[in-house]
């Protein structure tokens, strides 16, 4: 393994990553044990499995989890494979069941992924067996405002800790729902050939949409859904543990939906006071490293598959507890692409041109020729907010710096 | 959609006619003539692609759920400067198994189809940027449901049921 210094370099002046995170297959490796499997991943939201028994199954890098509600209530991630052979237990991806049945030789299991039955049990010595407790479970989980985040580390740092200052923003963006959370509705699924982090630096670059999106911005503006005059003020955060913020003022409201947002505005400052309520009224891309991001009401979850493939889903969410009145027009907006932070992801206006460039970026580093990438905008003017926390123009690539400052932290 | 109620007597359209429009559509789309794809349509058409045919589109995610008005968005997106559409994609449509039935109105029919699309974006001579030169089969059902509007059919729905619709996908810029 190639020393880390190697693939990152940081100068008081420059900010430099190799291609070579991107292209090789050892790194991408590396990846998954370090950065999924052993740090904490995003694994479901928990509106999904809200009775005892739903269940929905997922991945933390390449081991196949299935996260579940157990008749005491509680959530359980546990590995997806049988304690016999090792086969998939449950093939589906959501559901509800009253037992996870092994389809090779019937071995079964609880809800909270405990050891229920070994089948032919009499043909077995007496005392055989008695060291299997059931599905293997992850060794560490979270649930933050209704996330569910699991490490396979026992020694994975405490979530709270893991999240740092970010918590402030993740806050304001739960609090956007007057009941303070959020329901989740069926995904978007796109795939696409490149490498994961490029979803992963994308969605907090505030600096490529005048080049990428200049269709998408010409469509909307002709349509009268965007005005160009707008301009884009915001800033971009980055903090410890690799994640980071792409934040900007809702300018981009098409004028019929615009009542509405003032009213949703006006009602998070009535339960959140003026300066509060202000504050969280904003747009924000949100990263939690490694693989979810809290969009502009929607959660992107990124799964990287190979070196070269990236799987992405997008859950658009419901805010309980806010006037109806204000989720339609969130809804409406999500769904039928008024705006530079909607639409479907594989054929709507927007993120359909960032996967080209995805593909077009993996197609120029496969060449190999290009040994470092750079990521120096803004270097010279971060400024520390607070104890992991800075602050950048809202065009800087701050939040990169952020992730691969601890992608080599973590690579090591 | 997507349900014939019962009517008795023929369909007010015939297959023959029928595969007309569709057929047009097809040509229509594969030469890159998308404003006249555009006339196809009703005022209040809806051209739909779910990844989920049992779940609300005014509630849940589509692959496409476009209106008059995001139709001609689409379009015009597709000339001007759209990144994932440069180049464009060729495509050529597969039209079969094409039966109609009478709807729920005097003046309209349902119109089922098995389509296969294959698309492919040209270009890229020395065969290394992915994306580009590589083929792709969409299998897909389609249900129509035409309208007479002076005399005229038109299209007032049109959905398209991929088979791989609720699976992970890739760009769907192209008009499928």
């Amino acid at each position: 393994m190639t020393h880390t210094a190697d693939l990152v370099r940081e100068t008081g002046t420059d900010f430099m990553v190799s291609s070579r995170v991107y292209t090789d297959p050892a790194i991408f490796d590396r990846e998954l044990e370090r950065i999924f499997e052993n740090g904490w991943c995003y694994v479901a939201h928990e509106s999904e499995i809200e009775k005892p028994g739903d269940f929905r199954t997922a991945a933390v890098g390449r081991i196949p989890v299935i996260v579940s509600r157990g008749d005491d209530g509680g959530v359980y991630v546990n590995v997806n494979a049988c304690r016999h052979r090792g086969t998939v237990v449950c093939h589906k991806e959501r559901g509800n069941t009253r037992f996870f049945v092994c389809p090779y030789h019937g071995w079964s299991y609880r809800r909270d992924g405990s050891l229920h039955k070994v089948s032919a049990r009499s043909n077995f010595p007496e005392d055989w067996g008695r060291d299997i407790e059931g599905l293997v479970p992850a060794a560490r989980t979270a649930n933050f405002r209704g996330l569910i985040f699991a490490s396979f580390a026992p020694d994975a740092i405490d979530f709270d800790e893991y999240l740092g200052p970010l918590k402030r923003y993740a806050d304001f963006w739960f609090d956007h729902a007057l009941d303070g959370r959020v329901r989740v509705h069926k995904p978007w699924r796109a795939v696409y050939s490149g490498n994961w982090k490029f979803q992963l630096e994308n969605s907090t670059d505030g600096w490529h949409a005048r080049y990428v999106h200049v269709s998408a911005l010409k469509t909307l503006a002709k349509f009268g859904e965007y005005s160009p005059k707008v301009g884009w003020p915001g800033c971009t955060r980055g903090f410890a543990n690799g994640h980071g913020i792409l934040e900007r003022p809702r300018g981009d409201i098409p004028p019929e939906l615009k009542p509405t947002f003032d009213l949703f505005r006006s009602r998070l400052q009535e339960k959140y006071g003026d300066e509060r309520g202000g504050e969280m009224f904003a747009r924000r891309h949100i990263t939690v490293f490694p693989n979810i991001q809290l969009m502009e009401f929607k959660l992107r979850v990124i799964h990287p598959v190979e070196v070269d493939k990236t799987i992405v889903y997008e859950f658009p969410v419901e805010l309980l507890g806010t006037d109806e009145e204000i989720n339609q027009v969130i809804r409406q907006r999500l769904l039928t692409e008024v705006s530079i932070s909607s639409g479907s992801p594989v054929s709507g206006m927007v993120n359909a041109d960032d996967v080209e460039i995805f593909a077009r970026t993996q197609t120029g580093l496969s060449s190999g020729r290009m040994r470092w990438l750079r990521f120096a905008r803004g270097i010279h003017q971060e400024v520390m907010e607070r104890d992991n926390e800075w602050r950048g123009e809202d065009m800087d690539e701050l939040p990169q710096r952020a992730l691969y400052r601890e992608w080599a932290r973590r690579m090591m | 959609m997507g349900k014939a109620d019962d009517v008795s007597g023929p369909p007010v359209l015939s297959r023959r006619e029928a595969e007309k429009l569709v057929f047009r559509e097809a040509r229509l789309l594969d030469e890159d003539r998308f404003e006249e794809w555009l006339e196809l349509f009703t005022e209040d058409g809806i051209y739909s692609v779910p990844s989920d045919e049992t779940a609300d589109p005014a509630v849940d995610t589509s692959i496409i759920h476009d209106d008059t008005r995001q139709r001609e968005k689409r379009v015009f997106q597709l000339r001007n400067r759209h990144l994932a559409q440069d180049p464009l994609s060729r495509t050529i449509h597969f039209v079969s198994n094409v039966e109609v039935d009478q709807a729920d109105a005097p003046d309209a029919v349902l119109v089922r189809c098995n389509a296969l699309i294959a698309e492919m974006r040209p270009g890229d001579h020395q065969g290394l940027q992915l994306g580009l030169a590589e083929p792709r089969i969409l299998p897909c059902r389609c249900v129509y449901r035409l309208r007479r509007e002076n005399d005229e059919w038109r299209i007032a729905s049109k959905q398209v049921l991929m088979i791989d619709r609720d699976l992970p996908l890739q760009n769907i810029t192209f008009i499928l």
